[in-house]
C-alpha cells in the first residue's frame, strides 16, 4: 500500500511589486503577479516502510515539496495523497513558541498533534528522555541552542507515531550522538512499517537511511530511483558545478598544422581509452588502459616522457604519474612515431565522473611538448557502499 | 471551508487554545513583581488620573449622582471593556508577524491567533469588573439582578472584538502601517464614546453621532447592568446581532486571505 503518491506536483509562488497588489488581486479578481514556479511536475510514490531522501542543491525545491508535504502548504496544481498521519520537522524546530518553556510547547505540540491530554501526559516522560532536555525542560525555549531546539522537535515529531515522517536538514544541528540516536529511530521506525520522507545535504545520511532517492533540480525531477545511482549522479553533477580550475574549453592542442610540423615539433598524436563511447562506463576493480601515441619530432627519446594524471570532475587530482618519475625509456620506431599503454589491473576509483591530464614533457618535467587536458572522460560506479575518491589497501585486524 | 468545519477545526484544538491562555497569563502574573495586580495597573492608573481631572478638577457628573467616586464607578464600566477591546484590535494587529515561525513550520491553524489575541484581553477584564462590582456593593450595599446578563455583554464585546480583529490580523502583512492608523481610530473612538463623560453631555444636533458608535451600546449597557440597575439598552441587541454577523464575514475573509498574508510575514 502506498503511503503518500504525489501526481504531477506543483508549487507556484506569486510574486508581487508590493503586498497590498495581492490583496487588490483578491478583492479585484485581477492578475497583479508574476509566478515563480518552484516545484512543478513532481510525480512520486512512496510505499508503507519505504524511505526516500530528497536531494538537490539549495533552491531546488526541496523544502518547498516538503512542506506539501507536511500540509503546511498547498500545492498550486497537481494531486498529493497521503494515507494516515504525518508529522514533520522542517527547518528548524516543528515550530515552537519560543517563551514556552520546553515542557509546554511539548504539550502544545502534542495537542497540534491531535492528542488529548492523557495520551499527551503518557508521553511526556520519553519525550523528555529522548531530547534529553530534563535539565532545561522549564526554561523557555527561546533559550535554548539550535542543537537543543532541535533535539526537542524530533523527540515530539517521533512519539506519535505517524505514517509517514518527514525530516528536513534537521539533523545537520544535532551532535554526533544525537545524530546517531534519530538515524535509529528512524530505522527502527521504518521497521515498523512506516514512511520517511528525508532530506539532507549530507549525502552519506541519505544513503544510510533510504532505500530510493529523488534529486530535484530547479524545480523538477532530475533523477529518481536506487539511492546509490541518484547520489552518484548527483554529484557527479555538483562536481562539475564545483570546478573551478579546469578549464572548461575543448581539449586543447598546441601543434597546428599536423603536417608541416610533425617531423620538426614533438606532439601528441592520440589519446585513447580501452573502452569506447563519450563517457564509458567503468565498474571499481576494471582493468583500465589508457593508449598514448606520439612523435618525437626533432627530440632524442632521452628527453621525450609521457604523464597522466586522472582527475575528478571537480578538479580533485587523484593520483598523476609520468614515464619520467617511473624512469620508464620509452623508444621509437625509425617514423619516430611511438605508443605506450599506461594500464592499471584494478581501478581502485570510486563513484565518480574523471577524467585524464596528459602531458608530453621532457626529462625535467618542466617543458612541456603538448597537453590534451582534459581528455577522455569516464565515469567509475562502485558495487559497495565505502565512502570517498579512492579505495585503499587496507585490513582489519583485533588483537 | 464551510463554518462547520471551523468549528471542529477549533475544537480539534482547544487542548492548544487552553494551553496557550493559560501560559499568556501565567506569563504576565509570574514575571512581574506586582503578580496580579500587574494586569489591571493600567486601568487603574488612566482610572485615577481621569477620575482626578474629570471627576475632581472638572467636576462631570454621571446622573445625578454628586460625587467624585461614582465619577470612578461610571467610569471604570466605561473604561475596562473599552481597555480590553483596545487591547484586542492592538495585539491582533502583530500576533501573526509574532507568530509566524508557528503558522509557517507547523499545522497550527491561523485562525487561533486573532482568537487568542482577543480571548487573552479577558483576564484584565474580568478582573477589573471583579473589582468593580465588589466597590459597587461596598458602596451601594445591594446589586442588580441584571448583573446576571454581564456574561452576555462581556460575550458581545469579545465578538465585537473578535469580528474586527479578524480583519486586522490578516489585513496587517498587506498593509504595513494600518496598526498606526488602528492605534489612531482608537484614540478617536475613546473620546467619540461616552467614557469619560455621560452621553448627556454630547449636544442633541450630534447624538446621532453616539447612535451611531457601537461602542456606545455597550459601554452604557455595562452601566445599566452593573451600576444602574436596569437592562441593557435595546440597541445592544443589534449590536450583538451585527457583531455575529461582522465576525462570520471575518472569517471567511480571515481563511481567504490567510494563504496571501502568510507570504508577506
Amino acid at each position: 500500500m502506498s503511503t503518500l503518491i504525489t501526481e504531477n506536483l506543483g508549487k507556484g509562488y506569486r510574486i508581487y511589486r508590493k503586498p497590498s497588489d495581492s490583496l487588490k488581486e483578491l478583492l479585484l479578481r485581477r492578475t497583479y503577479h508574476r509566478t515563480f514556479w518552484a516545484l512543478q511536475g513532481v510525480t512520486f510514490r512512496c510505499e508503507q516502510g519505504e524511505s526516500i531522501g530528497i536531494i538537490g542543491a539549495n533552491g531546488a525545491g526541496k523544502s518547498t515539496l516538503l512542506k506539501l508535504l507536511a500540509g503546511t502548504m498547498q500545492p498550486s496544481e497537481g494531486v498529493l495523497t497521503i494515507e494516515g498521519r504525518v508529522s514533520a520537522i522542517l527547518e528548524l524546530g516543528t515550530g515552537f513558541h519560543p517563551e514556552f518553556s520546553g515542557l509546554d510547547n511539548i504539550r502544545m505540540g502534542c495537542a497540534m498533534l491531535g492528542l488529548n491530554a492523557a495520551e499527551t501526559r503518557d508521553r511526556i516522560p520519553e519525550i523528555i528522555a529522548f531530547s534529553e532536555l530534563e535539565a532545561f525542560i522549564e526554561q523557555p525555549v527561546k533559550s535554548y541552542s539550535s542543537g537543543m531546539y532541535v533535539r526537542l522537535a524530533f523527540a515530539i515529531v517521533t512519539c506519535i507515531e505517524p505514517e509517514l515522517l518527514v525530516v528536513d536538514e534537521a539533523l545537520s544541528v544535532g551532535d554526533q550522538h544525537f545524530q546517531k540516536k534519530s538515524i535509529n529511530r528512524m530505522n527502527h521506525f521504518r521497521q515498523l512499517g512506516k514512511s520517511l520522507i528525508f532530506c539532507s545535504h549530507n549525502l552519506y545520511h541519505v544513503k544510510e537511511l533510504c532505500s530510493r532517492a529523488l534529486w530535484l533540480h530547479q524545480g523538477k525531477v532530475a533523477a529518481s530511483g536506487e539511492v546509490g545511482e541518484v547520489v552518484d549522479a548527483y554529484q557527479d553533477f555538483v562536481r562539475q558545478k564545483d570546478r573551478l580550475t579546469i578549464a572548461t574549453a575543448p581539449p586543447t592542442t598546441t601543434g597546428k598544422d599536423q603536417e608541416s610540423d610533425l617531423t620538426t615539433l614533438p606532439q601528441l598524436l592520440n589519446v585513447t581509452l580501452d573502452r569506447p563511447g563519450e563517457l564509458p562506463l567503468y565498474r571499481s576493480g576494471d582493468p583500465f588502459c589508457v593508449s598514448v601515441s606520439a612523435h618525437r619530432g626533432t627530440i632524442t627519446m632521452e628527453d621525450i616522457h609521457v604523464g597522466i594524471v586522472i582527475t575528478r570532475n571537480d578538479g580533485v587530482q587523484c593520483y598523476g604519474v609520468s614515464t619520467a618519475v617511473d624512469k620508464i625509456s620509452l623508444t621509437a620506431g625509425t617514423d619516430g612515431c611511438f605508443s605506450v599503454r599506461y594500464q592499471i589491473d584494478a581501478l581502485p576509483l570510486l563513484s565518480g565522473e574523471y577524467f585524464l591530464e596528459v602531458w608530453y614533457i621532457d626529462a625535467t618535467s618542466v617543458h612541456i611538448y603538448d597537453s590534451r587536458n582534459p581528455c577522455c572522460p569516464f565515469k567509475v560506479r562502485q558495487k559497495s557502499v565505502e565512502v570517498g575518491m579512492v579505495w585503499l589497501p587496507h585490513r582489519w585486524e583485533q588483537d | 471551508m464551510p463554518l462547520r468545519q471551523h468549528l471542529v477545526t477549533l475544537l480539534h484544538y482547544r487542548h492548544a487554545l487552553l494551553l496557550m491562555l493559560r501560559r499568556d497569563i501565567q506569563q504576565r502574573v509570574i514575571g512581574s513583581a506586582f503578580g496580579l495586580l500587574w494586569l489591571i495597573i493600567q486601568p487603574l492608573f488612566l482610572l485615577v488620573v481621569y477620575s482626578v481631572v474629570f471627576g475632581f478638577l472638572l467636576k462631570v457628573r454621571f446622573g445625578a449622582e454628586e460625587d467624585t467616586l461614582a465619577f470612578s464607578l461610571y467610569l471604570m464600566a466605561g473604561l475596562l471593556p473599552f481597555i480590553a477591546f483596545q487591547e484586542s484590535l492592538q495585539r491582533a494587529g502583530t500576533t501573526l508577524a509574532d507568530n509566524h515561525g508557528l503558522i509557517d513550520r507547523s499545522n497550527f491553524p491561523p485562525l487561533l491567533l486573532p482568537i487568542m489575541a482577543v480571548l487573552t484581553s479577558i483576564t484584565a477584564e474580568l478582573l477589573g469588573l471583579i473589582i468593580l462590582i465588589f466597590a459597587v456593593w461596598i458602596i451601594r450595599g445591594t446589586l442588580s439582578p441584571w448583573l446576571l446578563l454581564l456574561p452576555l455583554l462581556i460575550g458581545v464585546r469579545l465578538l465585537l472584538s473578535f469580528a474586527l480583529a479578524s480583519f486586522i490580523s490578516v489585513l496587517t502583512p498587506f498593509l504595513r502601517d494600518l496598526n498606526q492608523v488602528i492605534a489612531m481610530l482608537l484614540t478617536l473612538l475613546f473620546f467619540a464614546t461616552p467614557i469619560i463623560y455621560p452621553s448627556s453631555l454630547i449636544p442633541a444636533d450630534w447624538q446621532w453621532v453616539a447612535m451611531l458608535n457601537p461602542f456606545y451600546y455597550l459601554v452604557e449597557s455595562y452601566r445599566n447592568v452593573i451600576i444602574i440597575g436596569k437592562p441593557p439598552l435595546p440597541g445592544f441587541y443589534l449590536l450583538a446581532a451585527g457583531s455575529l454577523l461582522v465576525s462570520l464575514v471575518g472569517l471567511w475573509f480571515f481563511n481567504k486571505a490567510i494563504t496571501r498574508a502568510k507570504a508577506f510575514l
